[in-house]
């Protein structure tokens, strides 16, 4: 009986080149990008840091424009165009997320997958006074505060082989900014909440922590 | 979107969803188109792979496609479709020399698990496997088959571990297994914790769970499976050799039983799912509702034998355990007419006591068998969760194999979060009472004993059948031989340090069994 070597056995991610049946010409990535036309009353249409309509606008779309959606996530429920709805669109391009009840899409389904499992999605902690983005195009966290509430915004995130969370923190107060750069291997996952808490360099006390979402490094 | 109906659109979704889940119910056209139209992945190999129950010519091929292992819907980033799994089972790691492969489908019902049993392989071999999806290629299994029924066997090593919470610490026990390269690894309860840490010292837990609430739903028991399976420690131990799993309280919740109090159906039914769909357990154990049949044997040539025993599924509630000193009821601890194992599996293990096709009798399960009685005192009573609490059930066990002359039988413990090694005996108060067995119990991977404080001299005066206890995080391993059996009880250093670099892994004390000679020696 012939034993291995254990230890090149022992990570056990190797993907090895395929001498057996299961080739493969390469990993197949992801993408079922969708699109739609903004369609208001005629005003331009706030981009939302996160799905919700109390989260910070980052910029505006005019109204016919055409939007490439890239995932869609339930948030906040708005009354549009198109009636009433929890569904928000994520849109790469504007660096934000918009009221799908006012994108034509010609289509009743949803027609992208769901930010819980997309690509470049954010969230947002209750209140809003923390807001998150993971960038995949080069694995960075974006954190802001929005609000003065006397605690720090705060991404938490896992990556994969065990070890979390991990912290990025913004501490330096409403309206500021914070963008880090994140080690998440190419097409690696990273599940992430946005939460607010009293800056510590021991594991902190999170509060109003948005549901976790998985993101992936491009 | 069109001006429409909302409501028309959330139903119309909803009949989608349904008619997925009744796919079996479909003309075969249909299940071909729902997978072509399967939307694309990400890698979804993120929970490693496993194999387990070797018998000489079957052993399970597990792994569940997950390229979000942590979303809380429990679905692991899996769109609402069936995807393929091919899988491979070869001689050599290369794959160079294949000797079975298939495909599958991996299903949501199933959250994307996938069990593969292949047959006619030969005993007592080495095999390698590995599966495909979406256009990736899994990490590489090593697995081995159990050797032919009679046949000689000359060796064979174990190590068994029990107890992980997650947030107390990091699987530095896995490290040690791997690099002991057994021929198998017997799990033996407490896989996953359905809820928090409770430590006081939670300062010394070094990770925390991405779906903090407690699970009481499969989608919840998913995730938090799905989480523990992200360790690297654990999916490189799961890979390294087969596993014999079973569970104790935890996979559902703490201190469950035979009743629907504290545990209803619905809760069970829940756990036993996500523990099936997460372990590499035969399609024989696969839960019917809130029943699961858990428990069964193995046979390892004429060496061993493994009695793996479900000691929660069928136990009559808990004697009830009073605050204050007087302690739950002697009486009904040892009602005659209480079990630990219920009457069938009771009888099941009896009846295999009458064959002795094997030198060692293994008797895998969960809780603490030998009696801990602190006072010495006959009259007053401890640990109702324990076999101790089902005495008479105990006794029947082991008067079992004293009428039936299974000649070494040792059992196997976890549970209690500390090393202990004990000899067994008919009468525990009786201290020249003949020695008819032993037990070893494995601390846990990490779940914590923090409280617990060594056992004293007079202690161990009123107990002189327990030899050894410490409470360090670690495992047990076991290298039998006709001859002997040797149980190295290892120890890891604190699993609140990541660094590898800086884990310690030692063998704190060995003991050994001699076949035909019961009673523990130190090595």
């Amino acid at each position: 009986m012939k034993r291995s070597n254990l230890r090149r056995m022992a990570g056990s991610v190797i993907v090895l080149a395929a001498v057996g049946a299961l080739a493969v010409g390469g990993a197949i990535e992801a993408s079922a990008a969708a699109t739609g036309t903004v369609k208001t009353a005629g005003d331009p249409l706030n981009v939302r840091r996160a799905p919700t309509a109390g989260a910070t606008a980052v910029k505006t779309v005019a109204n016919g424009a055409s939007v490439t959606i890239d995932c869609q996530i339930t948030g906040s429920s708005v009354t549009g165009t198109y009636g009433t709805s929890t569904l928000w669109d994520y849109v790469p391009a504007l660096g934000g997320y918009i009221s799908d009840t006012y994108v034509y899409t010609g289509s009743d389904q949803r027609i992208a997958p769901d930010c819980g499992v997309g690509s470049g999605s954010g969230q947002c902690a209750d209140a809003c006074a923390g807001e998150g983005q993971y960038r995949s195009s080069d694995s960075h966290f974006l954190v802001y505060d929005t609000d003065a509430d006397g605690y720090s915004a705060v991404v938490a995130y896992w990556l994969k082989g065990g070890a979390g969370p991990f912290y990025v923190w913004n501490s330096t107060g409403e309206g500021t900014k914070v963008d880090k750069a994140v080690t998440v291997p190419h097409g690696g996952w990273v599940f992430y909440k946005v939460c607010v808490a009293n800056y510590t360099t021991a594991k902190p006390d999170l509060k109003s922590c948005s549901d976790g979402i998985t993101d992936f490094a491009a | 979107m069109v001006q429409v109906n909302r409501r028309k659109v959330l139903l119309g979704g909803l009949a989608a969803v349904t008619a997925t889940a009744a796919s079996a119910a479909l003309p075969s056209w249909a299940n071909a188109r729902t997978t072509a139209a399967a939307p694309a992945v990400h890698d979804p190999f993120q929970l490693g792979v496993a194999s387990g129950d070797p018998l000489p010519d079957s052993v399970v091929l597990w792994t569940r496609l997950a390229p979000a292992p942590l979303n809380a819907d429990g679905y692991g980033g899996m769109p609402d479709a069936t995807y393929a799994v091919e899988w491979e089972i070869a001689n050599d790691e290369a794959f160079s020399s294949v000797v079975q492969s298939g495909s599958v489908d991996a299903v949501r019902a199933s959250a994307h698990s996938v069990h593969i049993e292949p047959v006619g392989l030969q005993p007592a071999r080495e095999y390698f496997y590995r599966f495909k999806s979406s256009g990736y290629i899994s990490p590489v299994g090593r697995t081995r088959t159990a050797p032919a029924a009679g046949a000689t066997v000359n060796q064979l090593k174990y190590c068994f571990t029990s107890c992980q919470h997650w947030e107390e610490g990091y699987y530095h026990a896995y490290k040690g297994v791997v690099a002991d390269d057994p021929d198998l690894v017997l799990f033996l309860g407490d896989y996953i914790y359905e809820k928090k840490s409770g430590r006081a010292a939670a300062e010394r837990n070094p990770r925390s769970l991405a779906v903090a609430d407690d699970a009481t739903t499969l989608a919840l028991y998913r995730a938090r499976h799905g989480q523990h399976k992200t360790d690297a420690d654990l999916q490189a131990a799961h890979a390294i050799a087969p596993w014999i799993v079973v569970f104790d309280d935890h996979e559902v919740m703490n201190n469950w039983n035979g009743t629907t109090s504290p545990a209803p159906a619905t809760r069970k039914a829940a756990g036993f799912q996500a523990f099936y769909e997460h372990t590499p357990i035969r399609s024989t154990a696969k839960p019917n509702g809130s029943s699961i049949q858990l428990y069964r044997q193995f046979v390892w040539g004429n060496l061993a034998r493994f009695h793996m025993l479900d000691t929660r599924q069928y136990r009559n509630a808990q004697v009830a355990d009073p605050s204050g000193d007087a302690g739950p009821s002697c009486t009904d601890m040892r009602s005659t007419s209480r079990s630990i194992l219920g009457s069938t599996e009771e009888a099941w293990l009896l009846k295999q006591f009458e064959s002795h096709p094997a030198t060692w009798d293994f008797l895998g399960q969960q809780v603490f068998f030998a009696t801990r009685d602190g006072d010495g005192n006959k009259a007053t009573c401890e640990s109702p969760d324990s076999w101790q609490g089902y005495e008479a059930s105990r006794n029947r066990i082991q008067q079992g194999w004293v009428d039936r002359k299974v000649a070494n039988p040792v059992v196997l413990t976890g549970d209690v979060h500390r090393h202990w090694a004990a000899d067994l005996r008919l009468d525990y108060f009786d201290h020249s009472d003949p020695l008819i067995g032993s037990e070893l119990v494995t601390t846990s991977v990490t779940s914590n004993s923090d409280t617990a404080s060594p056992p004293s001299a007079a202690w161990l005066a009123n107990n002189p059948h327990v030899k050894y206890c410490k409470g360090e995080r670690g495992y047990v391993r076991v290298t039998t031989t006709p001859a002997q059996m040797r149980a190295d009880f290892m120890t890891t250093s604190d699993t609140s340090v990541y660094d590898p670099a800086k884990v310690v892994i030692k063998n704190d004390v060995s003991y050994v069994v001699q076949a035909g000679r019961p009673g523990l020696q130190k090595a």
